[in-house]
């Protein structure tokens, strides 16, 4: 057995405190890891058109945030650059499997996107139906420069042995765009924060979480997305299910500073309940210090509907086939997003298993 | 256009901006500690039991910590607040028998007027104590009970102590705490069963006195089947220095029954406003609750419904408008804990000229809930961007079986609505109006008719036609 | 009636336990007719609709419905419709996520028991949207979503034609249509209608039935069947209103 490390985080804040009773203010989570050998080494991260190199960070900081705790204890750090006006048409895939000989990952990736480029970072985190436990930490670092475009895809299909945390801080420059397809099915327990500055004009964004959580679950999520520049834009997208005894903390912000004129955003999230022992919780906040802005969320909740069950088996198909195809309706616009067709039957797959067991 | 600045005015509060220079009988020094506890309960000669709830709330009181959420409260000192000030005069049921001065208050606020022409009962609280109570002959007549809760506690003693701070515990927060060791006034309500009140009760609370709080308590029990409209009002002269609200309002709705509970909140922008609401509803029974925020200088305020009995339904229609030094933090709670129960929490906000609205709501929705329904609306206006304007919408959902929507919106004035009006002949200000008057609309017609004219002309406009 | 394809028998329906929707209806529709349900608007006709097709909103408190003989009372939705009948909604669903040919592919292999080869389906769909004038992109698109009402009433028609059921039961598939849309779904009903196919058209209007020979009228008042005839009903109908029929409604 390796050496077994504890640590102490204080993770997924919410940006404006509410009633403490509810709990939804933020997490406070003591983590504990074992030593694990590097997972990826850079030769097999070379890629066309990007620069990848080793990551070398010095902090001692111990603030208690993900950030800091992913740099002091990464087995996993690069940085990437894509230089001024590169296009890199492929994408830069890092795969982590977690499993008995490699439990841990706490991976630290840092992407400079000099301006105009463009590229996809793909990263992947999976581990075995059942094994033992499990820990991933991850940080993502990014700048999006002006003009430039990066899409970040996230896939966590993590067992119920799994902890999962995972932190993106991602600054856009004037023009620049950033898409971050955050994919995640399966029981681990997980708490992502997603942090997204849109510092320069006419910076957009889109974020899209889709999230099928089972048996004992726990999904816990804090997106912030912060309109700084003018005409920005940023639309926030969340699809879930939530099966067996699973539960599900969504915290969307959609924060418009003052200066932002002309700025819009939208927070648009949807969850269905497929079991009545699931637990779904729910706070989007609209912070606005900017008259000229147009904000807008819309969050539902509950079983899925009724009357397109009924429509659906007045044209013959059985009501078990009816409510799994009303699920995988309500995540379309998120599969939607993920380009690779190969990744998109993965997930299809991933969901068919969850939504078959729990129909038996 | 850029050239041309419109300027929507504040909440213009000057009509309730009059001070009244009555001296009161008796005003306890500044601070709390248990003397002042026991000096108010001696005053008032109250039941032991009701001394010791005092004591004990204030112990609570000590423990607690301040909310580690919301507006900044460290301009309240306790230790600088008068917490009772007693006019002189006793409790009347004849306006004639009301001091000259104390009169003139409530005629300036038109409070015998409506009396007169709309209402059932009035109660009108001058500081600490009620001064005057009166119900119409047939609403009597029905069985309904209503006067001031000093009285209450004297005539209906075993009612009062049932239902005393059993909704809203002192230990709920700081402020229900200090709400329990030194609550002096409000009004009492009992409808028996099946009786309908056709005309609605409304109860005043003026606070007059500088550097002075006031801490009503308002209970009203509906037996199953009753209906009811009651009305709470609320004002104060502005002061250099900070005055405090703290009341406490419990309603309990019987099965079947429906009470309807209408607030119009114009206290000055000195008041420290820190108000606890709260709704116990029972089978089949309806709160609705109709709240306007225009005053103080701070408020955190959230009506809130229990909804215990099957088929129980709440809902909360308010308006808030900030303006200049104003942090206005409110909303509404709603927790079902049966079946088919529903609900819908309508909020709209706007604010101006530095000031700051946060909508604050909380939707629970327990396991026992199946069937339940919520919607949740807020809508935010921004007049201008030296003010802010939040949202903080909590839901928590244990039932799947129950049904869950919330939306929300911010955004300005649309320019393309100002350019469809002017086409049609309106100057940019009254497009501008209008177009605020329309977005309040929806919540001024739930108000008691006096108030939504009221509210649509505290929403008043000036164009300043300057160049440059 | 063995011979009967639908046979509703004494059928008394209620909402929540207490209000009754429906009192004693016997009707009976023959391999073949096309019958023709009137009645103002809250007489309960799309109640019979959806009950006939077991809306779980319903409780039946006395009576049956049998199809082809088989007693269907407390049949599952989806069994009604593999056993041929067919609903056609006032107010057809939107459900994002879910284009209209997979949908309607998945429908037909429900049915049929027979998973629908993918290229075959979309030639014959692209057939019938072609004789129904329909643009073949709305196959592509979600399910209702976004479309017009007319769009929606030809959607239907579209499922009808594809489906091919046995009995279709038509829910106000007229109402509020522009003249080419009444042109497309009157065409879609013809081509739908022979001799082994029957028809149960649900209307308050009677234009739609100038261009297809109904062979019985049935009038609902207050959700009782209060006459039934041939077509000279839908001529008095049309002279009259409901006015001669109003007051023998209601239990």
């Amino acid at each position: 057995m390796n050496k077994q490390n504890t640590a102490e985080l204080r993770i997924n804040t919410l940006p404006v405190p509410t009633w403490r009773h509810l709990k939804m203010n933020g997490c406070d989570l003591t983590v504990s890891y074992e030593e694990s050998p590097q997972p990826l080494t850079l030769a097999s991260l070379q890629h066309e058109g990007l620069l990848v190199s080793q990551l070398d960070t010095n902090t001692t900081s111990q603030d208690g945030s993900l950030s800091s705790f992913v740099q002091q204890k990464s087995n996993s750090s690069f940085r990437v650059v894509v230089e001024e006006g590169r296009n890199a048409n492929s994408p830069l895939k890092l795969n982590y499997f977690l499993d008995a000989t490699n439990p841990t990952v706490i991976d630290d990736l840092v992407v400079d996107m000099e301006p105009f480029s463009c590229a996809t970072i793909l990263q992947g985190y999976r581990t075995p139906i059942e094994g033992k436990a499990t820990f991933h930490g991850g940080n993502l670092k990014a700048h999006v420069g002006s003009g430039a475009s990066l899409t970040v895809i996230q896939l966590r299909f993590l067992n119920e042995g799994t902890t999962d945390l995972g932190y993106l801080d991602i600054t856009v420059a004037d023009g620049g765009k950033l898409e971050v397809v955050q994919i995640a099915i399966g029981s681990a327990q997980s708490y992502i924060g997603t942090h997204v500055e849109l510092q320069g004009d006419g910076a957009e964004c889109t974020v899209s979480c889709m999230n099928i959580v089972d048996r004992q679950g726990v999904t816990d999520l804090n997106v912030h997305i912060e309109h700084r520049g003018k005409r920005t834009l940023s639309t926030l997208v969340a699809r879930g299910a939530l099966l067996d005894e699973a539960s599900k903390l969504f915290r969307g912000t959609l924060d418009f500073h003052q200066g932002c004129s002309q700025s819009k955003g939208s927070e648009d999230e949807s969850s269905l309940l497929l079991s009545p022992k699931v637990k779904n919780r729910s706070i989007p906040l609209i912070l606005c210090g900017e008259a000229d802005v147009e904000g807008s969320h819309a969050v539902s909740s509950g079983k899925p509907d009724q009357d397109s069950l009924f429509y659906l088996m007045c044209r013959g198909i059985e009501e078990r086939k009816a409510r799994r195809m009303l699920v995988e309706a309500q995540l379309e616009p998120i599969l939607g997003r993920v380009p690779d067709k190969k990744i998109q039957s993965e997930i299809r797959r991933q969901l068919a298993r969850r939504l078959e067991r729990d129909e038996q | 256009m850029q050239a041309e600045k419109t300027r929507l005015e504040e909440v213009d509060l000057s009509r309730y901006d009059f001070i009244e220079h009555a001296e009161p009988a008796l005003r306890l020094a500044p601070g709390l500690n248990e003397a002042v506890v026991r000096a108010i309960s001696s005053e008032k000669g109250e039941p032991s039991w009701m001394l010791a709830h005092r004591l004990k709330s204030l112990e609570t009181y000590h423990e607690m910590a301040m909310p580690a959420w919301g507006p900044n409260l460290d301009e309240l000192d306790i230790g600088k607040i008068t917490l009772y000030s007693r006019p002189k005069t006793g409790m009347n049921d004849s306006w004639d028998d009301v001091p000259e001065g104390i009169k003139d208050t409530f005629e300036r606020l038109g409070i015998p007027e409506a009396e007169r022409v709309s209402l059932g009962g009035v109660g009108a609280q001058f500081d600490s104590e009620v001064v005057y109570h009166k119900v119409k002959d047939e609403v009597a007549a029905q069985g309904v009970v209503y006067c001031d809760m000093e009285t209450a506690l004297r005539e209906h003693e075993d009612l009062v102590r049932r239902y005393f701070m059993k909704l809203v515990p002192p230990s709920d927060h700081k402020y229900a705490a200090l709400h329990g060791a030194i609550w002096s006034g409000g009004s009492f309500v009992h409808v028996p069963r099946d009786v309908k009140v056709s005309i609605p009760l409304q109860s005043y609370f003026r606070l007059n006195a500088e550097g002075a709080g006031q801490f009503e308590h308002t209970l009203i029990i509906l037996e199953p089947g009753a209906d009811l409209h009651f009305i709470e009002g609320c004002s104060a002269p502005k002061y250099s220095v900070i005055n405090l609200h703290a009341g406490c309002v419990e309603l309990f709705v019987g099965k079947g029954a429906r009470l309807r509970y209408s607030t119009v909140e114009n206290w000055s922008k000195n008041m420290m406003n820190l108000n606890t609401k709260r709704a116990r509803v029972e089978e089949k029974g309806t709160i609705e609750w109709v709240s306007g925020s225009f005053g103080s200088h701070i408020s955190m305020l959230y009506p809130s419904s229990l909804l215990v009995g099957e088929g129980s339904h709440s809902e909360f229609t308010g308006i808030t408008f900030a303006g200049k030094g104003q942090v206005l933090d409110t909303g509404s709670k709603v927790i079902h804990s049966a079946a088919n129960t529903t609900s819908s929490i309508n909020t709209k906000s706007i604010s101006k000229n530095g000031g700051h609205s946060i909508t604050r709501s909380e939707v629970i929705i327990t396991k026992a809930a199946s069937h339940a329904k919520s919607t949740v609306s807020c809508e935010s206006l921004m007049l201008d961007s030296i003010s802010r304007s939040d949202t903080i919408p909590a839901m928590d959902i244990r039932c799947e079986d129950a049904d869950i929507g919330h939306e929300a919106r911010i955004g300005r004035i649309s320019e393309q609505a100002i350019f469809y009006l002017m086409s049609r002949g309106l100057s940019e200000s009254e497009a501008k109006g209008l177009i605020v008057r329309g977005f309040a609309e929806p919540i001024a017609k739930e108000l008691p008719m006096e108030y939504a004219v009221e509210m649509n002309n505290l929403i008043s406009l000036e164009m300043e036609g300057s160049i440059g | 009636m063995a011979s009967d394809l639908l046979h509703i028998d004494n059928l008394t329906v209620t909402v929540g336990g207490t209000i009754p929707l429906l009192n004693s209806i016997t009707l009976s529709v023959k391999k073949g007719e096309v019958h023709v349900l009137m009645g103002p608007n809250g007489a309960g006709k799309s109640t019979l609709g959806n009950v006939l097709m077991g809306h779980p909103g319903y409780e039946i408190q006395q009576g049956s419905i049998h199809f082809d003989g088989q007693d269907i009372t407390h049949l599952e939705t989806e069994k009604r419709a593999r056993l041929g009948l067919f609903f056609s909604f006032q107010n057809p669903e939107e459900i994002p996520g879910i284009t209209l040919e997979n949908f309607l592919r998945t429908s037909k292999s429900s049915i049929t028991g027979v998973e629908e080869n993918v290229f075959i389906f979309n030639l014959a769909l692209k057939k019938i949207m072609k004789d129904l004038d329909m643009d073949p992109l709305y196959a592509n698109r979600h399910l209702n979503v976004g479309f017009s009402g007319g769009e929606k009433k030809k959607s239907e028609i579209l499922q009808l034609l594809a489906l091919n059921p046995r009995l279709a039961i038509l829910d106000e598939t007229d109402s509020g249509l522009d003249v080419d849309a009444v042109r497309v779904v009157s065409q879609g009903i013809k081509q739908f209608h022979n001799p082994e196919n029957s028809l149960l058209i649900i209307t308050h209007n009677t234009k739609i039935l100038q261009s297809i020979q109904a062979d019985h009228v049935h009038v609902l008042v207050k959700g009782s069947l209060v006459a039934s005839g041939d077509t000279s009903l839908i001529r008095r109908i049309e002279e009259e209103g409901y006015a001669p029929f109003l007051g023998q409604g209601g239990s």
